[in-house]
Formats: structure tokens, sequence, C-alpha cells
């Protein structure tokens, strides 16, 4: 607010300025001082500044009108100064607007909440014991804040939790895999005004799989647990959809986010044992289903609220 | 959503449908046949086409794990009889409609040298049809030379095939294929006056002519005759034709039908070799002798038949050595009596029996005997308390009565097994619920009783017999030496038990108790001492669940 008077008064200035030399050349007769320039009605559009969340804003501000030639006042026809035109950036809806509090310029404090679906397409060997299909799939959940905004490129960063599950009877038993992965994506992302924005995503992170077999021979279950370092990187695009009306002085919005690109998983030697209940004999052998790289394409589809 | 992201997303969707899952996971695993060896325990995974070979360490743990690829479509499977060879005969994928599919096969693994650092061998033997049986030569030492693949009367899978083929197998040799110089295996039809191949017995090398080293014969029972084929020669260039011995005569109205065959192995003295042949619908016995060849004959021998009446149609014989030399010892037990052939002149001697024991095997050589003649042990007779018989081959012309004796047994038995390296046989009564360990020195006879029907294994060292019931889970280790039994159980269900000596050289042996649940599991013991506190039992899981080769 502060600034975008300080502009109105630069720009009533510089006007003022033209006028008074127009005048000068015109008449060298004494006049008075034009009167200043009054408030307008409606907030005149100011530079362009940082949309709130780095969204784009809903819609893109008229531009602004020019300022009518100010007519000097005297007995002789004047010269009206020539208009001064001021750009200025789209327009940042009322519901997306930055809510400053104390912070370095430029911090957005606005964040971003995602579920969604997650599919990855593994063709490794390893994988067939667990399922009839090489797919892969479970729910995605991320957190984000975008940590810095420059010229319609914002990066943000974030935690996301995946899990998924898969199952399948393989030579007569029941086997199956559990994944919990905790990634840390990082997101850089390309605005497109209204229509939402790109964005590349580099998540590097941990994921746990757990490998479980019920064999009808083996004292108990089969089952070996691993940490495995895991990453993603994938391209993709949020669309804007609906914005929520405010509360707590906040505005959010519902997004629809898609992206896709490559997950990868660090190999595990799937290698099976039991223990038996104490009094029991012992299992000395060990099921070798060979190596496990739960890799490949991937695609997400989330729903993201911003707010 | 433009249309092209719409068929993006689509062909997304049906490439997640796709699957590049081997069936081999989608198949339920089967061992289709779980076999003993010397040294190893081989399974036989149809589905994924191999074998599972595993040999254990004096420490009840795997010391090897080998897979061995066989071919698809297992038919038959067999041990040898020296115990370090596994026979694997296979149907490949027929009928053929790729090039990719295989050829029938035969895979012979041979684990004489299989230890942790050092594999077993195999060897594929490729054949253009598919063969239903296989029969493999019982020599010992040093390891089998011959295996013969035939139809026989087994139902075909080809659209013509022909009953009277053989397909013979030279073990010491590699594979070659037919355009080879020497190809291996070789193909032979036998010549055929109506019957098929039912039964192949490998003889041991006959002197069949003086003039040259003993040869191995095959001789090959068809429904109506019996053919000799001359094994030594079967891949020379120009084999030997074989030499087929019609068992009826020209006026009978009903074909005679070969049931047995006997083989004097005991002299490879000039002219000494003969072969004996019992039919089931007969009262004739068949004997062969072999003279030198006839002029113009591509064989090395000529053989001779002589028939004998014996009475009754004879259950049991063999060749057995009298005081008075060379016998055929034929039991009659429609006449409750024992014929005995002298080979040369065909005269018979009679002896009578105390039952209509319709078995017979010698057990000479676990016999303590003052004399040169061979003691034979009958048994399986009709009367339930007829047990078993020691028959005495000497004294036997004039005095016959002196030369059986029966033992205790009162049951009748139905199976004699031999125990290695001993002098006692373990002998199965017909009711199954009860065994006897039958010492041929002391002449005694010690019962064991058990509470169902018993499977017994024995030990190939000769030192224990394992008994146990199927789908049970209990089982016990009796040892010959004291006959103490030592009762052990499972967490799961016996299906077999193979007895089987370590691979790290010791003198421990385990025993191997099979349980056919989920992917094959089994449960070790220490043989020697089962009940040992420092070898507990130890468990086997999953044993065919693996990665898919």
């Amino acid at each position: 607010m502060r600034l975008s008077l300080a502009l109105r008064g630069l720009t009533a200035g510089l006007t003022l300025a033209a006028g008074a030399a127009a005048q000068s050349q015109a008449a060298p007769t004494s006049q008075p001082m034009p009167d200043l320039p009054q408030p307008a009605d409606r907030e005149a559009p100011s530079e362009r500044e940082p949309a709130a969340d780095h969204e784009a804003p809903a819609e893109a501000a008229p531009p602004a009108a020019e300022a009518p030639p100010r007519r000097a006042h005297g007995p002789s026809a004047s010269v009206a100064p020539p208009p001064v035109e001021v750009t200025v950036g789209p327009v940042v809806p009322e519901h997306d607007r930055v809510v400053e509090r104390p912070g370095p310029p430029g911090r957005e404090v606005v964040g971003r909440l995602e579920v969604g679906y997650r599919g990855v397409f593994v063709t490794n060997p390893g994988y067939n014991p667990f399922s009839t299909q090489d797919y892969f799939s479970g729910a995605s959940f991320a957190v984000s804040r975008a940590l810095v905004a420059e010229s319609g490129f914002s990066f943000a960063a974030g935690l996301a939790w995946d899990f998924g599950s898969s199952g399948a009877m393989s030579r007569g038993d029941s086997a199956k895999l559990e994944v919990n992965r905790f990634m840390v994506p990082l997101e850089g992302r390309l605005h497109a005004g209204a229509f939402g924005y790109a964005f590349v995503r580099v998540a590097p992170g941990i994921a746990g799989e757990r490998v479980e077999i019920s064999e009808a021979s083996a004292p108990s279950s089969l089952a070996k647990s691993q940490w495995l370092f895991a990453a993603d990187a994938s391209a993709g695009y949020a669309f804007p959809l609906v914005p929520v009306p405010p509360r707590l002085g906040r505005s959010a919005r519902l997004w629809l986010v898609g992206d896709g690109g490559y997950s990868w998983v660090a190999d595990q030697h799937v290698s099976l044992t039991s223990s038996p209940a104490p009094g029991s004999a012992p299992m000395v052998n060990t099921i070798d289903l060979g190596t496990l790289g739960l890799r490949g394409a991937f695609f997400r589809v989330s729903a993201a609220v911003s707010y | 959503m433009s249309r092209s992201r719409v068929l993006l997303f689509l062909i997304a969707c049906a490439a997640a449908a796709c699957s590049s899952r081997p069936e081999y996971w989608n198949r339920d695993p089967s061992a289709l046949a779980t076999l003993g060896l010397q040294n190893a325990v081989a399974l036989v995974d149809d589905v994924d086409h191999e074998v599972v070979l595993l040999s254990f360490g004096s420490g009840l743990t795997v010391a090897k794990r080998q897979l061995v690829s066989v071919g698809h479509n297992v038919v038959s499977e067999t041990v040898s009889a020296d115990g370090y060879h596994l026979f694997v005969l296979s149907n490949g994928d027929w009928p053929p409609r790729s090039t990719n599919d295989q050829s029938p096969s035969l895979t012979v693994v041979d684990t004489t040298g299989f230890t942790p650092s050092t594999p077993a061998q195999s060897t594929t033997y490729t054949m253009s049809e598919p063969f239903s049986n296989l029969a493999v030569d019982p020599q010992v030492v040093p390891g089998p030379r011959y295996a013969v693949a035939y139809q026989g009367s087994t139902t075909s899978a080809v659209f013509v095939d022909n009953p009277n083929e053989l397909v013979i197998f030279d073990l010491a040799a590699p594979y070659a294929g037919p355009a080879a110089a020497k190809p291996n295996p070789v193909v032979r039809t036998i010549q055929s006056f109506g019957g098929t191949p039912q039964t192949l017995t490998f003889t041991p090398p006959l002197r069949v002519n003086p003039a040259i080293e003993p040869q191995r014969l095959l001789v090959v029972q068809t429904q109506i005759d019996v053919t000799l084929l001359d094994l030594d020669h079967a891949f020379d260039t120009v084999p030997r034709p074989e030499v087929t011995l019609p068992l009826t005569s020209a006026t009978a109205t009903t074909p005679v039908h070969p049931a047995a065959v006997a083989i004097d192995s005991f002299s490879t003295e000039p002219d000494d070799a003969r072969i004996a042949i019992r039919t089931s619908n007969g009262t004739n016995v068949y004997t062969i002798a072999f003279g030198p060849p006839n002029p113009g004959v591509a064989n090395d021998f000529t053989p001779t038949v002589n028939l004998t009446d014996v009475g009754g149609i004879p259950s049991d014989f063999a060749f057995v050595r009298t005081d008075a030399g060379l016998r055929l010892a034929a039991l009659v037990p429609s006449q409750v009596k024992a014929t005995l052939i002298e080979p040369d002149t065909s005269l018979t001697t009679d002896v009578s029996l105390t039952d209509s024991y319709s078995s017979l095997s010698l057990v000479t050589g676990a016999v303590a005997s003052s004399t040169s003649a061979d003691v034979a042990l009958l048994w399986n007779g009709t009367n339930s308390a007829s047990g078993v018989a020691l028959w005495t081959l000497s004294n036997t012309v004039g005095q016959p009565y002196f030369s059986i004796r029966v033992l205790d047994v009162s049951q009748s038995i139905q199976t004699v097994a031999d125990v290695p390296k001993s002098s006692l046989k373990v002998l199965q009564s017909n009711s199954g619920d009860q065994f006897f360990v039958l010492d041929l020195n002391a002449r005694t006879v010690s019962p064991l009783r058990t509470s169902g029907t018993a499977v017994l294994s024995i030990a190939p060292d000769g030192k224990r017999v394992w008994a146990y019931a199927r789908g049970l889970d209990q089982l016990a280790s009796i040892n010959f030496g004291t006959l103490n039994p030592s009762p052990l159980w499972t967490e799961l269900p016996i299906d077999a038990v193979f007895d089987v000596s370590c691979a790290d050289g010791s003198s421990q042996r385990v025993l191997f108790a099979l349980h056919s649940r989920g992917s094959v599991g089994a449960t070790l013991f220490n043989a020697i001492d089962p009940q040992s506190k420092a070898t507990p039992p130890a468990r086997l899981s999953g044993l065919l669940f693996q990665e898919a080769q």
C-alpha cells in the first residue's frame, strides 16, 4: 500500500513536471500551480507484485487507464502534456494475495497439501512373485511450501509419504510386498498465470520394503524388511480448480496436479528365512527370490489444497 | 483434456494390465519325483524343467544346492543301481509347433563328484520322438554303461509310432546327432512277430563265444517271444542283427507269454553262458545256451534253446550251484515243490517243499556255509504261517528234505529286502504291521511291530532301517546291531525318507524326511544318532520356491 501511494505520487509529480514544461514553452505568463491530483476511486494498478503462493492470479487486471492529460489553467490555450504510460503486472485476485508477514522480502507463507494416487510400471523380474502385473500402485501424501519466488518462477520444498502394497499367489504360496517411501520433494515451478503452472520435481528419500511369503512347509511366515535409498524425478502440471471462500483471513484454492517421471529404489536381494517357535527345529535354508528392483516409469494424480 | 492425452492415458492403463511374469509363478510346484542318491537328494520339478540337487553337511545344513536343467514334460525318472546317476526322460514340447520347441531328450545327471566345490555333471541326449519307458543298465562298477528308451504297449503321443523301436544310449560317450559319424543314441527296430517290447534286461558280460571277450546282451521280452541284441556292437556302422527266439510252437493255438529272465553270471568260462526264460502261462522253462556262430552269420554266437517241462507254471527261478553242478532251480507253487533242471541235458530233480513258496532269492554270500553250494531263501507262501525257509542246495539230490529249514516266522512274508554289506534281510509281512530282521548266519528272526502299515527304507551303509507311515509325522530308526528303535517326530507329515552320505567327506550321514507340502520341505536328522543333542533336527522349507530360471 505504501509503495503504491509512493508510486502514485511519483507519477503525479512526473505529470506535473511535464505540464509545467509545456506551459512554460507556450506562454511566459505566470499562473497558479495546478491542483494536486485527487486519489482515484479505485486502486490504480501498481507495478507487478508477486502473486499469492505464487499461484497464478485468477484473472489479469485490465491495464490501467491512461492518466488524463493535465490542462493548463490560463487565458491562453496550452498543450496537454503527453500521457505517461505506466505498465503494471497482472492483478492478484483478492483471495490469492500474499498475506504479508514479517520476514525477508519475497518469502511466501502459503502452504500446500496433496493427496493422490501413484502408479509405477515395474518390469524387474524380482517383482514377479508379488504381482501378476508389471504395476505397483499406492497412495501419495505430501505437504510443501514455496520458499523462493522470482519473476514467474518459484521453488518449493516439502515432505511426502507414499504407501503401496502388492500381493499374488505364486507357486501356491501367498506372497506380499509392502513399501513405505518417505521423500523430500524439491520442486521448481514455472507459472502460467490463471492456467496454473508447470513444474519439475526431484524427490530423494528412503523406502522401506517388507516382503512376506506364507509357505506351507515353513514353520512360520517367511519375511524380510529392509530400508533402501529411493528417488523420484518427474515433471508435471498443476491446474487450478475452484477457490475456497476465505476463512480465518486466509484464502484457499483446490488444484488438480498430475506428474510423471521415473521412480527408483535401490536393489534388494530377497532371501527369506523364518524364525521357528522355541523348541521347534530351526530352518536352515533360505528361499532365494533373486534381486528386487522396484523402479520404473511412474505417474501420479493428486488433488491439492493451497492456503 | 485433448483426445491425444486421453489416448495416452488409456495406453498407460493397458500397459499396466500387461505382465512379463513367467507362467512358472502361476503353477503350483510339484515335486514330480523325489529320489535319493548315494550322496544327494534330487527333486524333479517339471514346472520349472529342472532338478534340484541337494547335498548336506554333517552339521545338518545344506552343503550345496544345484539346479540342473532337464527337458520339458518329464515322463520317467530313475536312479542307477550304483546310486550316483539320475536319469530323467522327457517328452519335450510335443508336438513341436515352432523352432523354439524342445525335442524329446534323456538327461543323465552324474553326482559322483558332487561336492560343495564341484558341481554334478549332466549330459543331455536328444531324440527325434518321445518315448514313455526307460531301462537302465544295472551295472554297478564302474557304473551304468547303457540305457534304452522304448515305447512298448504304452500309448504314444505321436501320430504314427513304431512300438518296436528302441533308442540305445551309450552313456560313456557324449551326445552325437544322427548326422554324426558315430551317432549317440542309435535307433534300432527289432523284428516283430506280433509282439512289442515289454521288459528289457541287461546281461553282465557273458562268454557267448570262447574265441572273443565276454559280451553284453540286451534281452527284450515281448508278449510272445524273446529277442537278443548285441549291445557291445549296437553302435557299429553296420550293427549286428538281433536274434529272436519264438516261444510258442507252430501248432499251439495259445501264445506263450514270457514272464521273467534268469542269467547265469556265475562263470565266464568258455561255453558256460546261459539264459533261462519262464512264462506266465506255460509249464516249460526255456534254457538258452550259446555256441559258435554259424557260417555267414554276422553275430559272434548262435543260441540254442532247450525246453523243460517242470510240471506246473513256475513262479520264480534262478541259476544255482549245487554239489552236483550248475542247475536251474524253479519254484512250482501249484505242486508245492521246486524243480532242479540240469541245463545241458534238461534232466530234472524235484524237491518237495513245506509250503507253496512262490519267491526265491540267493543268499549264499550272506550265509556262512561249509560247502560251495548255494543257499536260497524261499518266501511268499500261500499259507499265512509259512514264513520263510532256507534251502541249502547241497545234499539236494537224494536227500531233499534235509536241505530245507523253515524259520520261525508266523506270518506270510510279502517282501524280502537285502541289507547291504551284511548277512541280514528285512522281511515285511503281508499285513504290513510287522516286519522282521532275519540273521542268516545265526538263523534268527527278530520281529518288530508297528502301529500301522509301515514303509521301510534300508540305509545304504547297511547299519539301520527306517520305518515310517506315509502321511503321519512319526518315524523310527532301528539299528541293526542292537535292534533298538529310536522314535522320532516331525512337525509335518512324512512322504518319503532318504538316508544319504554327507558332502564333507565325513562318516556322518543325514536322513532327509520329505514333506510334500507347499513348495516342498524336509526335516533333517543325524542318521547315525538321530536323538543326538549335539545335532538336533533341522528344517528345510520352500525347496521349490525360488527365482525362476
